[in-house]
């Protein structure tokens, strides 16, 4: 998982990343709209095909790259994870808000007492 | 391309959102959120607790925590507030700070939006939590000490480098 992180922290390999959300594309077509220079987005191709975020499919005398879909279900995993976490904070804060008010109970009736 | 779409990878973008009803006031609600006593409570998950934590609630002020581990550990948080509207709204940023609350040089935020709303003596909280990319997300997973998972110096470290090795 660590290596997906790292892949996807540098800019230009994320937008390829974006760009190929849309659909499979060639090296030529991501360099042209990555306004690169051919052997940077190769050199950004590589590492994103070594960390299996993206595969290669030959087709004709063309190499097709597209996005593989397991780096981004464990993606989607870490943030299920993200969204555990916050519902165990919940839960602990209604735990305290309970604790809290039982405490606070005494203290409304004792004010409620000098009051009459 | 996913023909799931629930997948859809916005790499570039993620957010997790996470709402729930109590049965408390607003006002209340809003002093759990801001008041290091109450924090310290409930803000860890345990075996974590809070040892220390300062909170200096306005624009630009910082909100400093220390999660101390059974083992001994102490990793330390901080965030910055962007905007606070008593008793509604919180906007603040987060990220691994040292003890002195200087941020973690390299070290990705993520943007958190809580909003507190009141019906009928209820107050429901919404926690928005931004990540600006997948690194972010990993940090902010982090921080909340996934699963009794230790993070020690020595991995954020390697980490850090990892990240400005790019």
């Amino acid at each position: 998982m660590k290596t997906l992180w790292a892949a996807l922290t540098e800019p230009n390999r994320l937008h390829i990343v974006e760009l190929l959300r849309d659909g499979p594309l060639t090296v030529g077509e991501i360099t042209e709209r990555l306004g690169l220079q051919q052997p940077q987005v190769s050199k950004h191709l590589k590492v994103l095909s070594e960390t299996a975020i993206v595969e290669v499919q030959p087709q004709a005398n063309r190499r097709i790259y597209k996005l593989r879909r397991e780096p981004f279900q464990e993606l989607e995993s870490w943030l299920q994870s993200f969204r555990r976490l916050w519902e165990e904070r919940f839960d602990r804060l209604d735990d305290y808000l309970l604790e809290l008010q039982a405490t606070e109970q005494p203290t409304r009736n004792r004010s409620e007492d000098t009051n009459v | 391309m996913f023909d799931d779409h629930s997948l859809s990878p916005r790499v570039g973008e993620q957010e997790v959102v996470v709402e729930r009803q109590f049965s408390v006031p607003r006002t209340l609600m809003f002093q759990v959120f801001t008041q290091p006593e109450h924090l310290k409570r409930w803000w860890a998950p345990p075996p974590y607790t809070i040892p220390v934590c300062t909170i200096d609630l306005r624009p630009g002020g910082i909100w400093h925590y220390c999660m101390h581990s059974p083992e001994g550990q102490d990793q330390w948080a901080r965030a910055v507030y962007r905007e606070i509207v008593p008793p509604e709204k919180l906007v603040y940023t987060t990220t691994f700070a040292d003890e002195y609350a200087n941020p973690i040089e390299g070290m990705p935020e993520h943007l958190t939006t809580m909003l507190f709303t009141e019906e009928a003596g209820k107050t429901s909280v919404t926690a928005r939590v931004q990540f600006a990319s997948a690194a972010a997300l990993k940090v902010a997973l982090d921080l909340g000490m996934l699963q009794g998972m230790s993070i020690t110096w020595e991995y954020l470290v390697e980490y850090v480098q990892e990240l400005q090795a790019k």
